[in-house]
């Protein structure tokens, strides 16, 4: 009836679908998605930390968030994206987007001091001495001068 | 793209009437249509030869607009004290003209070549996804136009092309002029990704049998880097406009420091995208004298595996030296040292090609023929444009240089002495090709001289006036300045460059009308060339190749024509008229022509006025896109590889594929017809065939 | 119809284009990834964006409402359950697209309705939580700079979800029209799980490192 059906059968006479797809079966699936359960469950706990163990736990907390994260994240490209089993072109494509993602904005953060001064409404290197107001009357930069 | 792929497509395309293309469909939807002449066929083509003729004929008008804007930059700073344009005014026109310039002159007219050459140069019949590319045609325009029409509609934006906030905030900027800027470049930037996608994937996938990647000419290579760099790079300056555009119209601060925002974010986004866009503008036209000067020196270029990897390595180390426009503001010492020596080391890779190209003209046969002249006039002008770049890389001396002439006579070097003179020089090259008959050789040679000559009168000097301290964006100077006469000879060179365009103009005027007394075709292979565009007859048929050339080697078409005795001289080995394809195309299936495209761009314009204006503007707009993109589902796209198998319902009549032009006499008729039609566009004369 | 082993897959057709591509992947796909890798840079920018402003509640003049920084009132119990509905909608996507594989069109509407349903629990969860932010917390867009970055961020995730769901929505209707190319729901899936992804990451970033 259809050619497109017709041209198939004629590659694998057996099942069709079978000659382009190499994915994971229904069973691989359920276990991946459990590990994502799981981790999410690791990294929702971590809310609790504070109180469970009753200290300070944010110096160990994010680093195993950082990693739970990216775990789940590849966890997701490789298996559920097929990128483990599809040609390594799509995996060096969607490496590229990524590592030149983080690379432009990790350095823009740094530039942007934002690992040792975030918080500060100071955007950049702010001077040790804040500036000194303009003073709408005089032409010297400072404050207006007494009188 | 076709989501469903109806069982009988063409049912859709039976127009049954020829005259009235439009009839209604059994859907209800536009019939498909089917116009192979007039103008019809163009609004409604997916053919990217007429796509890249299209970007073409586009970027050429604004190249006018721009020029326009430029000699009232020149004029206001002929004299000192100048009351040409008011201060205002005058914000407007700079930014403007660099504007229009950067993303509606370089920008598309690279992407005409892009569209025009890089299927014919893989071997392909069209590009991956042939509805998308009109669809980028359209968008595109359509934000070029609408960018545009803020003259009209309040004024231009003013905020210079890299529109620092916070200037560019509702404070300082309370017209609509910046609005347009941020919406026209976001549907613009829309515009360029789809095509950026498609030509990628184009390149990937749609090259001849044995055209492994490291076979592809210099020109698809360059131009395959410039789409990688803005598939990436143009989602970062979308990031910045959407904020620009939520900061300006919802009531957000994300560049105002007053309100906690922070205006060194809108520096940071903007060069991140901007300095690969520099590379983007540029490459390009890399890539035609890469294919320009191999030709006219009668030799391969030299060293190939360093072109393209020079190539790469610009497109990656581009991606580090962004903060170099930033050495002024007070971003930190460690930042700067860092990124004055990343820039310092981009300069290598481009010092390579420079290098490569010398050694290929080296030793060689040279031909001073139009093309010719013009890449060697590039390879002059951009090699004084990057030594200048050198000299700012180094921070201590940009402190000085920044925000002066100096910096405006560096990147005008680089894009008008490199990127506009490289594709001056493809125009003349393969006009041929696009249009089946030269462009005037001795004209040409006025026009590149004078060119040549208005270019550096014009921005020559402003190396000297920017050291002597004059500031760029400034609307006007004083007499004690001294920065008198050198500017007077800039505004005349800024005429002789106007001059060189009419010159060119008249090229093509009077080319095209000499074609029509006594045409007489070029042939397939007009300049004894070498790559597979050069197989196929000129102008390219509809179906560019009647069957798809198999590779073997790098430069294939050449060394179809010559090999080497057993002395390891060239020797030619094969006719040219044997070589170059003349069978007819049997089973071609070609993609078929769609109004969706226009449709759904068409919409873009209006959602961006009502944002501006009133949202009720916005309304029809969106209703055209959703219309645009239902009817593009509904719609069955032609694999343009035919291998569905739809032969079986052929009804070979109505069918608007190339197998009815390449039958044995028509053939010829077409081939007139299409050059005819084809240049008409661009001179405006194509209904007086 | 020639004999195949399936009746169903009269319905499903299977790319050819594959064998005439140079790489072997298909128009779509290919383009699809590099769509995909190059919204990593535009969520990065947003991602980037919120960094850099979440610790600057407006304690400055000239902001209208709440001057909190947004992440005080985040609700981590309820975006941890929208966040498993994400994630479970990438599995009952996956599943759809063996379904298609097999040519089982019963299941692939099935899980394309799942998964369709289950985005629109998400958006629906975003919506509630930014109105309640909005209404009870009295936190609006332009309350200070790191809510609307929260906004924007978030927003266009949610965006991207509107847009996948339309996307399977379409799926679906075409799976009862026309034939369906098993390919074009592997596609969508693909946008699916990146949308999904990005969630990953924005969960963890904005929500749980405090
Ligand atoms: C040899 C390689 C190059 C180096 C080392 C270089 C270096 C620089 C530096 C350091 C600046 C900033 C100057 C300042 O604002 O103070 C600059 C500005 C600029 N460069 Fe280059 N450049 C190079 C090549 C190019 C190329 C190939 C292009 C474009 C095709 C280009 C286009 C520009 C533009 C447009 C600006 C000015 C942007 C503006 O301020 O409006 N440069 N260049
Ligand atoms: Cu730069």
């Amino acid at each position: 009836m259809s050619a497109a059906v017709t041209e198939l059968d004629d590659d694998s006479p057996v099942n069709p679908g079978e000659h382009h797809t190499h994915g994971p079966t229904d069973a691989q699936y359920f276990k991946v998605f459990f590990l994502l359960v799981a981790l999410t469950a690791l990294e929702v706990s971590t809310y609790w930390w504070d109180d469970i163990f009753n200290a300070d736990t944010k110096k160990i907390a994010v680093p195993v968030l950082i990693a739970l994260m990216v775990i789940k994240f590849f966890l997701v490209a490789l298996y559920f994206m097929h990128l483990k089993y599809d040609s390594p072109l799509l995996k060096r494509t969607f490496y590229a987007g990524m590592i030149v993602a983080i690379f432009v904005y990790v350095v823009a953060l740094t530039v942007m001091n934002f690992w040792s001064d975030s918080g500060t409404t100071e955007f950049n290197d702010p001077p040790i001495d804040p500036p000194a107001p303009f003073c709408a009357t005089s032409s010297e930069p400072g404050p207006c001068p007494a009188g | 793209m076709a989501i469903i792929e109806d069982q009988r497509p063409l049912e859709l395309t039976t127009g049954h009437d020829p005259v009235a293309p439009e009839a209604p469909s059994p859907l209800g939807v536009f019939a498909r249509p089917k116009a192979n002449t007039g103008w019809r066929s163009w609004v409604n083509t997916v053919d990217h030869k007429k796509i890249g003729i299209m970007y073409g004929v586009a970027s050429f008008f604004f190249l006018l607009v721009g020029g326009v804007e430029a000699l009232l930059i020149r004029l206001q700073l002929s004299v000192p004290g100048n009351q040409l344009l008011s201060a205002d005014l005058y914000n407007q026109v700079f930014t403007m003209h660099g504007v229009t310039m950067v993303f509606m002159v370089i920008m598309p007219m690279a992407s005409a070549f892009a569209n025009y050459l890089i299927p014919l140069q893989i071997g392909a019949r069209d590009v991956s996804f042939p509805r998308m590319n009109a669809l980028s045609l359209w968008i595109w325009l359509a934000g070029a136009i609408f960018f545009n029409s803020s003259w009209l509609l309040g004024g231009g934006a003013n905020g210079g092309w890299f529109n620092y906030a916070p200037n560019a905030g509702v404070t300082f900027s309370p017209g609509t002029g910046i609005d347009f800027y941020a919406i026209g470049l976001l549907i613009m930037g829309i515009g360029s990704t789809v095509s950026a996608v498609n030509l990628t994937v184009t390149v990937l996938n749609m090259r001849a049998p044995g055209m492994t990647l490291m076979k592809m000419p210099v020109f698809t290579w360059m131009n395959f880097v410039v789409q990688v760099l803005l598939v990436f790079a143009l989602p970062v300056i979308t990031v910045a406009l959407l904020l620009l555009t939520l900061d300006r119209m919802f009531g957000a601060a994300f560049f105002d420091a007053s309100k906690g925002g922070d205006p060194f974010l809108w520096e940071h986004l903007f060069w991140i995208f901007g300095h690969p866009e520099v590379y983007i503008m540029v490459l390009p036209a890399f890539g035609m004298v890469s294919e320009i000067i191999p030709v006219f020196s009668r030799k391969p270029i030299f060293g190939y595996p360093f072109m393209v990897g020079s190539g790469i390595a610009i497109g990656f180390m581009g991606w580090g030296v962004w903060a170099h426009h930033m050495f002024a503001s007070g971003m930190g010492q460690l930042s700067v040292l860092a990124f004055s020596l990343s820039t310092l080391f981009i300069a290598v890779p481009t010092g390579v090609k420079i290098l490569n190209w010398m050694a290929t003209m080296y030793g060689g046969r040279i031909k001073f023929t139009v093309p010719m002249l013009f890449s060697i006039g590039l390879v002059g002008m951009f090699t004084i444009g990057g030594l200048s770049g050198v000299t700012h890389a180094f921070a201590p001396a940009d402190t000085q240089q920044t925000d002066t002439y100096y910096i405006v006579a560096h990147f005008h070097y680089v894009l008008f002495g490199g990127a506009l003179l490289g594709m001056m020089g493809g125009l003349y090259f393969w006009w041929p090709k696009m249009f089946g008959h030269f462009l005037g050789e001795r004209t040409g040679k006025w026009h590149f001289w004078l060119m040549l000559v208005g270019f550096n009168l014009t921005f020559g000097p402003m190396h000297i006036l920017g050291l002597q301290g004059m500031m760029r964006r400034t609307f006007t100077y004083t007499s004690v300045q001294g920065f008198s006469m050198w500017n007077l000879v800039s505004t005349i060179g800024a005429f002789i460059i106007a001059l060189s365009l009419l010159v060119f103009i008249g090229n093509v005027f009077f080319s095209y009308r000499k074609h029509r007394k006594n045409p007489v075709n070029p042939g397939a292979d007009p300049w004894d060339a070498r790559s597979l565009e050069w197989m196929i007859p000129s102008p390219t048929p509809e179906y560019n190749f009647a069957e798809i050339p198999v590779v073997e080697e790098f430069d294939e078409f050449w060394h179809r024509k010559y090999g080497h005795d057993e002395n390891g001289r060239l020797v030619r080995i094969a006719k040219t008229e044997d070589v170059v394809e003349s069978s007819d195309p049997v089973t071609v299936h070609l993609p078929s022509p769609s109004y969706w495209p226009l449709v759904l761009a068409l919409g873009m314009p209006l959602v961006g006025y009502g944002l501006i204006f009133n949202l009720w503007w916005a309304v029809p707009g969106v209703i055209l896109i959703v219309a645009g993109i239902y009817g593009w589902v509904m719609e069955p796209a032609t694999d343009p590889d035919g291998g569905h198998g739809h032969d079986d319902h052929h009804d070979e009549p109505d069918e608007p594929d190339a197998t009815e032009l390449a039958a044995p006499e028509t053939a010829e008729a077409e081939l007139v017809s299409a050059s005819a039609g084809s240049t008409g566009a661009i001179t405006g004369e194509g209904d007086s065939q | 119809m020639s004999g195949l082993a399936y009746e169903s897959l009269e319905d499903v057709e299977f790319p050819d284009d594959i064998h005439t591509t140079s790489t072997g992947i298909s128009n779509e796909k290919l383009g699809m990834w590099v769509y995909l890798a190059s919204d990593c840079l535009l969520f990065g920018g947003m991602i980037s964006t919120y960094l850099i402003y979440k610790n600057r509640p407006g304690e400055i003049a000239g902001l209208s409402g709440n001057t909190d920084k947004v992440s005080e009132y985040f609700d981590i119990p309820f975006t941890s359950m929208t966040s498993f509905i994400l994630l479970m909608s990438s599995l009952t996507m996956v599943l759809g697209v063996n379904a298609v594989i097999r040519g089982d069109l019963t299941r692939l509407r099935l899980w394309l309705t799942s998964t369709a349903v289950l985005g629109a629990l998400f958006l629906g969860g975003q919506i509630y939580e930014f109105t309640n932010f909005v209404v009870n917390d009295d936190l609006g867009f332009t309350s200070n700079v790191a809510a609307s970055a929260f906004y924007a961020l978030t927003g266009l995730h949610g965006v991207h979800v509107v847009v996948g769901v339309i996307m399977l929505l379409s799926m679906l209707a075409i799976s009862f029209g026309t034939r369906i190319r098993a390919e074009a729901v592997e596609v969508v899936g693909l946008y699916w799980h990146f949308v999904d992804i990005v969630w990953v990451l924005i969960f963890t970033i904005v929500y749980l490192i405090p």
